[in-house]
């Protein structure tokens, strides 16, 4: 095991080094040649070190954790089955455009299985007239997330639905949304069935979306078999990749953790999106937002470029910081970051490659709060392809299912 | 207060109070016989009111054409005020936001400058206050179902919205001078050369035989003036009268529609609702359920279909409803009974209702088509405020 060149090694993280050569490493064992990443087993877990911090491993995923006041029916792994009530009206909601403000906007407009459960545009759909000023995500694996929406504003699956069903993506209000579900009798047999009544229509699709969604996973790509144990489950070039990955690619000190994020924020520099200084729409799409979040004035006259955190916490510390992306899936959903400006996975690594990018904070306030975890890395192309390989092989296959038929109301109502 | 309204009708002696605080001089007569009911405003011709500077109802007459101002971009005010259309919708009930479908008729904005409420529900307080119901009708899922913070930014988008707020108001597009311009607007719609507000005036040829025949029948034998009185022809309060309910109200769109904002403004019961609820979903008492604003009668010939649900076609039908005495209902206000109104008598009671339609404004909607409104424009980005 080599130490990573670039760092100046302390006395505890060589004390570290000493305790993790002694240890059985998985990846010393699987790969030969050239390693760059560092390895540390501490109280049992592994961790790898760049710039005397410790970070930890990747790991594959077990079943999502399940909310106690959204209950659903798991197998005995653990792992949500999927003919749950619960689950199968969330599915039909999931495809629903009656929960939107027209009724012609559903979840899966802008999360379509095909495009990665997200979008291939850059930034996101709106409802008709209006633009949207994100990167649609995907929800597989969004069941895990803690932090949902790019900013992190939302904290469960629960509340992340109707903050995109009656905001920037769907225009729904609460009452119609309800009326609308109430008219058509196979939603209230199902409601039944699956929350007892029809009392809560929309508060329940928020619960019967989270359930599908928690349905909706990645678990099985070849690193997670990887990890799990079978060796055989990564080729040469991947096992390469995956220790540039934890070493001299610094992946790892964000992308760690089962989850392949440590679900915390960072400003990367990523580069503007040139779709805002080209389009009036988006132009308009993004000032409302900016201004929505309430920010001080002389703050909003200034925002050229998405603040991300910063409008959830106004504090100035956080303009321009996102949430870290799990990877799993991600070779189906590009383009990537919080403005879809990178169109595929090798322009990411050549972005870190570079140290990331000019932070557009500092061109628009003044100072920087970009990461100093980001650096030049000075990656080979052989590298950089070894990487990309490696990243692929966190994909797994893609995710598809059957479109449901979607209940109707009947053209007049009849009152008991 | 509609409230006291309702409550005064049965103590004289608050309504005459409540009169001679209004400032109506010969309230005092009505402490002294003391009826059932207040004695009625008398009928007065529109004052000339102060209107807002052009700038300002150039921009107000613009947004009441955007429809930029309705979230899908789809809807202005003036798709269900239509100036052709007395400034209403042509249809029984009217249409909503895309993917709805309104339950109740649409009103005109003619003259709404005067009105002390808005909505046939009364739910809105009026009062010179045109933009809370501007702001209501944008914001509202079944009408425009928009946001007022995108709305501002919509309108910065583009530069002859941006010269125009500047010019009107000196300041940028914003939710809140969005609805101020919109009822500054809507301060102009006032009508003109109103037959009867001449004949008031002291131009006695301005009403025909048949006219004054009906002013007389207005005020008497038909007894409209009961409600319909004062310079709108409307006292500001709700009656149940015993409309029909329109068959279309169980339409799923609309019945959606009303179950959503029933829900909305706490009605009881808004899950089985079999009837529009009027000012019951208001005031929450059992004995307004079904009662609506009177409303005011200017411009009445220009606004066919009638009442809160558009199932009266024409005005001869008005008075043949209220001839008959209305249709049963729980509540009915009393003073709805059989007229025994003669064919003539009817014919003239109609006449005196056109007399109350002014001059065209000369506002037209196709002046305001999507190819003739200002269009949105690209902003230097990078470099330049906000």
């Amino acid at each position: 095991m080599q130490q990573y060149k670039d760092r100046e090694p302390g006395l505890f993280s060589q004390v570290q080094r000493a305790t993790a050569a002694l240890g059985l490493s998985l990846f010393v064992a699987a790969s030969a040649g050239a390693q760059t990443a560092v390895e540390v087993i501490k109280d049992g877990k592994t961790f790898f070190e760049i710039d005397g911090e410790l970070f930890p491993a990747l790991e594959a995923l077990g079943p999502p954790p399940i909310p106690r006041d959204n209950p659903q029916t798991v197998d005995a792994d653990g792992w949500p089955v999927k003919d749950d009530p619960k689950v199968k009206l969330g599915k039909l909601l999931f495809f629903e455009p009656a929960l939107s403000g027209d009724g012609s906007v559903s979840c899966q407009t802008c999360h379509v299985q095909g495009a990665g459960w997200a979008l291939n545009s850059a930034i996101s759909r709106s409802y008709p007239g209006q633009s949207h000023w994100r990167n649609s995500q995907s929800v597989i694996n969004a069941a895990y997330m803690s932090k949902l929406f790019w900013d992190g504003h939302k904290e469960s699956l629960e509340t992340q639905a109707p903050s995109a069903a009656k905001g920037l993506a769907g225009n729904g209000k609460t009452p119609m949304m309800s009326a609308r579900l109430q008219m058509i009798p196979e939603y209230v047999a199902m409601y039944k069935e699956a929350f007892g009544s029809i009392r809560n229509p929309t508060k329940d699709a928020w619960r019967a979306i989270s359930a599908f969604e928690r349905t909706l996973t990645s678990v099985d790509s070849p690193v997670d078999q990887y990890l799990r144990g079978d060796e055989d489950a990564l080729d040469e070039e991947q096992i390469r990749g995956l220790d540039l990955f934890n070493g001299k690619a610094r992946c790892i000190m964000c992308h760690n953790g089962p989850l392949a994020s440590d679900e915390k924020f960072y400003n990367l520099g990523v580069p503007r999106q040139p779709l805002f200084s080209d389009i009036p729409k988006n132009q308009i799409g993004f000032r409302s937002q900016t201004y929505s979040a309430g920010v001080p004035e002389e703050v909003f006259r200034s925002i050229k470029s998405d603040l991300g955190l910063y409008f959830k916490s106004h504090n100035k510390e956080d303009m321009g910081k996102f949430r870290t992306q799990p990877l799993r899936f991600i070779e189906y959903t590009p383009p990537y970051y919080h403005n879809g400006v990178l169109d595929d996975l090798e322009e990411v690594v050549d972005f870190y490659d570079q140290g990331g990018g000019d932070d557009y904070v500092l061109e628009d306030f003044g100072f920087s709060t970009k990461t100093r975890k980001l650096k030049k890395l000075n990656l080979t192309d052989d590298e950089k392809e070894d990487l990309i390989y490696f990243l692929e092989g966190f994909s797994g296959e893609e995710i598809f299912i059957s479109i449901p038929e979607l209940p109707k109301a009947p053209a007049r109502i009849s009152l008991r | 207060m509609m409230r006291e309204k309702n409550i005064s009708a049965r103590f004289s002696l608050v309504a005459g109070i409540r009169q001679l605080c209004a400032g109506v001089a010969f309230a005092l007569p009505v402490l002294l016989v003391a009826p059932a009911f207040a004695e009625p405003a008398p009928l007065a011709p529109l004052p000339d009111a102060e209107m807002p500077s052009a700038a300002k109802v150039k921009l107000g007459q613009l947004l009441f054409f955007e429809k930029r101002l309705s979230g899908d971009a789809d809807r202005s005010c003036a798709d269900c005020h239509i100036p052709e259309q007395g400034w209403a919708f042509p249809e029984q009930m009217s249409i909503g936001y895309p993917g709805t479908l309104h339950y109740r008729n649409a009103k005109t904005v003619m003259n709404v400058r005067f009105a002390e409420y808005f909505y046939w529900d009364g739910r809105l307080d009026g009062g010179n206050d045109l933009s809370t119901q501007a702001r209501d009708s944008m914001t509202d899922a079944h009408f425009m179902s928009a946001d007022g913070r995108i709305m501002g930014q919509r309108l910065k988008q583009i530069p002859e919205y941006v010269d125009l707020f500047k010019k009107a108001y000196n300041g940028e597009p914003y939710f809140g001078l969005i609805i101020k311009a919109l009822g500054d607007f809507e301060k102009t719609l006032v009508s003109k050369n109103v037959p009867f507000d001449n004949f008031l005036k002291g131009d006695s040829g301005a009403l025909s035989q048949q006219a004054k025949a009906g002013l007389n029948l207005f005020k008497g034998k038909a007894g409209c003036i009961q409600c319909h009185n004062g310079m709108m022809l409307s006292d500001g309060d709700v009656h149940v009268t015993g409309v029909p309910v329109n068959p279309d109200l169980f339409v799923t769109e609309r019945y959606t529609t009303l179950r959503s904002q029933q829900m909305f403004l706490g009605t009881p019961n808004y899950w089985n609702l079999k009837q529009d609820p009027g000012f019951f979903a208001v005031e929450k008492d059992r004995k307004y359920f079904g009662a609506f604003l009177t409303p005011s009668l200017r411009e009445v010939a220009t606004t066919a279909p009638y009442m809160h649900n558009g199932m009266l076609p024409t005005l001869e039908s008005v008075v043949d409803f209220y001839n008959k005495g209305g249709e049963t209902a729980n509540n009915k206000d009393p003073r709805i009974k059989p007229l025994g109104l003669s064919k003539n008598e009817k014919a003239a009671l109609v006449a005196f209702l056109k007399s109350l339609s002014g001059d065209d404004l000369g506002i037209k909607s196709a002046n305001f088509a999507e190819e003739n409104m200002p269009k949105y424009k690209l902003k230097q980005w990078i470099g330049e405020k906000n």
